[in-house]
């Protein structure tokens, strides 16, 4: 290292480039931590967030994942205002001062991408005065109490609605919608010649309509202490703040790298030999992966922002855009999240370029597992990259019925998966606890078949069984 | 534009308190608890069967689940690739290899296993709870220790060999300084300490072990994984509770044989069976070897009940024989669920059920098992017999 600088200077300098790319941020606190802390940030998301076993099995997870050498963390940085960035003590300083520039970019993404704008900016402290509180409730109920209540929010947090958002009204008591003009599946091949017209009351059924937000159903319908609501609303508001960054993974990364080169190419304080070194470091980050059957995100996102920049700085020139390809960049992350991002911007040259394709898992008539390789159109390709970023990666719940009999659900099974048994009977056991009644879901079973499981006080059992008689499944 | 703060230590709001470590700490806890749920599934574990029982074992654990609704293993699931000059259509098989940078965490982590290192005393200890056997635990066993001897006080009056010299200098130092003068000398009778020991009789905590198996040609590898096991926690839990212990291992078909340990799981023959040879063996042994007096005797014999119809009165026979000189006796009938070439086999005829018919005591069981989830239930009931024999005893 010949680089004559402290990080403090370095970071100082970041932000002086950084204002002359227009970049756009929060204050951000740089915090360098060892290892440790860093791994415990990592397993909790959201470092000031209240107790949990599962944080420690992700911290254990990580910790040997660690020791196995399996992942190498840069840099951690949380969506708050101000934001907090943790660095590793133990990174070279070259490698922290890019670090610092990749956090600057996340930081600008947090700001001004549309989904990220609609999440909670003070979070970090929310999270620690929430946590304050699920501790008082630890001391007063104890914490095998209090951590079964968090078993089942975790078991059903990624069932939100993200476009009702976190703070919903509830359902009106007693209106009554009536809609008209249905045309009955039938009426073309039955006598009618014109389409019947119907009245059909749609709030008399509850809820009124199909409800995807699972949790904000059972917290304000079911019978819950008012600690047990609250612990479930906690991770409800959890699940919010981290939608936006499941659905921009590929954006958000791919972005910070570009900032990242971007900044760093003009970082002129660098030593060459230190250069090399960002270079080094940068290609680790920003490559396309020894696992073929693998895309990493940072590698795709920053291909993709590269291609958007040099093609409408093209049309700029050429006079077909009024923005050039920076302004377009920040105009992509501001209104786009993954899905339309791959949608809109991956091209049949990119994915020719990176030698991109989508494929199957099969197995032969000797049962050995082997890979068909589908498509390399674009199209294909972007439809399996997105295929796999719907519904918080969770299957698509809803509830279609409740009363004090149960709750009906129904699992949208339009992609031909079926519900992990173990887990489903775990789940349903949860609902159950709290609702009462029969949980019934509506799912298909490994042959695509419909099949009905459900719940109640006599345990789990599907209706698929010729003896007549539920089958309970015991010690599952 | 926003300014840089300054670097600085994790401040207040931070407040990790080594959070990750505290919760790992209660995975860890929760881990175990599904463990003591569920030791039963470790009583046939390979890993502690095949290791020599002395030292910590490595048993597979896998993370605790978090419920949620998930997808099931989907055979054709799709995903994205880069990298490959490859064409629609082309197959690849899979290299299955374990080199870090694949795959994605957080999906994989609840298939991921880790190792965790148990002592087989802790795993003893989640077995004794689970099979509600307290009286095995040496805890609650007072008449376990062997006589022992210890200083108990210090008396003035005594043999010479037992002088305690330290005492015997401090008492004669303490004298001449109260004179004036603190130095060593002069000794005289008063100044004397002497060792006293207190003898505590305790119970002798001897037992001679049996462990017969029948290895005729029936007898599969997989029964005599059953029977491994058994033998495995009996001796245990058997160390548990007394000191002193003889294993004797007896191979037989129509004949009895003592052999080692490690010929007695491997080796099997061609021959017929006749039980009572084993037993007889044992009578003859124990009678000679271990008197009932100063021996806590334990015998049991495995078989697959393929025994010859004429011997099985002469193991009532012997059993009888062995009753008065055994803590607990036991005979394990291997009869594995859906063996067909079993079906011929009248019940009522296995030996099994002419030792339960013909010897009824409390320190005798007859058991049926009927594959690898029955051997838990086979030694809580042989030690349920057990805890007859060592009342009778005491």
């Amino acid at each position: 290292m010949k680089t004559n600088i402290t990080l403090e200077a370095a970071i100082d300098r970041l932000h002086e480039l950084a204002a002359e790319s227009k970049l756009d941020y929060f204050p951000i606190n740089f915090e360098v931590v060892p290892i440790e802390i860093m791994l415990e940030v990592m397993s909790y998301g959201l470092p000031t967030r209240a107790r949990h076993w599962s944080y420690g099995k992700s911290y254990e997870y990580q910790k040997i994942n660690g020791e196995m050498g399996f992942s190498k963390v840069y840099e951690i940085v949380l969506n708050n205002d101000p934001s907090y960035a943790f660095l590793l003590d133990t990174n070279s300083l070259i490698a922290n001062i890019m670090v610092g520039a990749h956090v600057i970019g996340h930081v600008h993404f947090f700001k001004n991408n549309c989904l990220f704008k609609e999440t909670d900016r003070k979070m970090v402290y929310q999270a620690a005065a929430r946590a304050q509180r699920i501790e008082d409730y630890i001391e007063k109920y104890g914490i095998e109490r209090v951590e079964h209540v968090m078993d089942i929010g975790f078991a059903l947090d990624k069932h939100i609605d993200w476009h009702k958002g976190v703070y919903r009204e509830l359902y009106p008591s007693k209106e009554k919608v009536f809609k008209k003009n249905r045309v009955d599946e039938f009426d073309d091949i039955s006598n009618n010649k014109k389409p019947s017209v119907k009245e059909v009351v749609i709030n008399k059924e509850f809820p009124p309509s199909n409800e995807y937000d699972l949790l904000w159903f059972l917290i304000n319908y079911a019978v819950l202490d008012p600690w047990e609501k609250d612990v479930l609303e906690i991770i409800r508001a959890e699940s919010f703040y981290f939608y936006p960054q499941f659905y921009t993974k590929i954006m958000n990364e791919g972005f910070a790298s570009y900032c990242h080169a971007d900044l760093m190419s003009k970082f002129d304080d660098i030593e060459l030999s230190d250069h090399l070194d960002f270079c080094k470091i940068h290609e680790k980050v920003v490559q396309p992966g020894s696992n073929k059957l693998h895309i990493n995100p940072y590698f795709l996102g920053f291909t993709i922002f590269h291609d958007i920049k040099r093609r409408w700085d093209e049309m700029h020139e050429n006079g077909d855009s009024d923005i050039d390809g920076l302004e377009k960049i920040y105009q992509v992350v501001e209104e786009e999240d993954d899905i339309s991002f791959i949608k809109h911007y991956l091209t049949q040259e990119i994915v020719d370029d990176l030698q991109m394709f989508s494929y199957v898992r099969n197995y032969d008539n000797g049962k050995r597992e082997y890979i068909e390789i589908e498509s390399k159109n674009v199209n294909d390709v972007a439809e399996y990259i997105v295929n796999d970023l719907y519904n918080y990666r969770s299957p698509l719940i809803y509830i279609s019925k409740a009363s004090g009999d149960g709750i009906e659900l129904v699992h949208e099974h339009s992609d031909g998966k079926y519900l992990d048994k173990k887990h489903l009977n775990n789940v349903l056991k949860y609902i159950h606890e709290i609702w009462g009644g029969i949980i019934n879901i509506e799912t298909i079973d490994n042959n695509g078949e419909i099949i009905n499981f459900s719940y109640d006080e006599l345990g789990f059992s599907h209706d698929d069984d010729s003896s007549g008689s539920s089958t309970l499944f015991t010690g599952v | 534009m926003p300014k840089a703060k300054k670097l600085k230590d994790l401040s207040d709001i931070w407040k990790l308190k080594r959070r990750g470590q505290r919760d790992s700490d209660r995975h860890k806890e929760l881990v175990k608890k599904a463990i003591k749920k569920s030791g039963k599934d470790l009583i046939t574990e390979y890993n502690i069967i095949k290791s020599d029982g002395n030292k910590k074992v490595k048993v597979p654990i896998k993370f605790l689940d978090q419920y949620r609704f998930k997808h099931g293993r989907y055979n054709k699931e799709s995903g994205t690739g880069q990298g490959m000059d490859a064409n629609p259509g082309d197959r690849y098989r899979l290299r299955k290899k374990k080199k870090p940078g694949s795959g994605r965490a957080g999906n994989e982590q609840d298939e991921l296993v880790f190792e965790e290192e148990v002592s087989i005393d802790e795993i003893v200890d989640i077995l004794l709870e689970e099979l509600n056997l307290p009286w095995m635990d040496p805890k609650e066993a007072s008449a376990i220790e062997i006589e022992t001897e210890e200083v108990s006080s210090i008396e003035k009056k005594g043999i010479i060999p037992n002088i305690d010299i330290k005492r015997t200098l401090v008492e004669n130092i303490k004298r001449n300084a109260a004179k004036g003068d603190p130095t060593v000398g002069g000794f005289v009778n008063e100044d004397l300490r002497y060792k006293v020991w207190d003898t505590e009789i305790e119970y002798q905590s001897n037992a001679a072990i049996y462990m017969m198996m029948d290895r005729s040609g029936s007898m599969s590898d997989e029964k005599r994984y059953i029977a491994k096991s058994f033998y495995f926690w009996m001796a245990q839990f058997l160390k548990r509770r007394y000191k002193n212990i003889k294993m004797y291992f007896i191979a037989h078909d129509t004949e009895a044989h003592m052999v080692s340990e490690e010929d007695f799981f491997m080796v099997s023959s061609g021959g017929g069976t006749q039980c009572s040879s084993a037993f007889k063996f044992a009578y003859e042994h124990l009678s000679a070897n271990h008197p009932v007096d100063y021996w806590n005797n334990y015998v049991f014999e495995f078989s697959d009940g393929d025994n010859w119809g004429d011997d099985n009165f002469r193991c009532v026979d012997y059993v009888s024989k062995l009753l008065p000189l055994c803590t607990a006796i036991g005979y394990g009938e291997i009869v594995l669920e859906g063996d067909a070439t079993r079906s011929w086999i009248n019940d009522d005829n296995l030996l099994s059920a002419i030792l339960n018919k013909e010897i009824n005591r409390t320190r005798f069981v007859a058991l049926r098992i009927g594959s690898r989830d029955d051997v838990f239930e086979a030694l809580r009931s042989f030690f349920n017999v057990d805890r007859f024999g060592y009342k009778n005893k005491k």
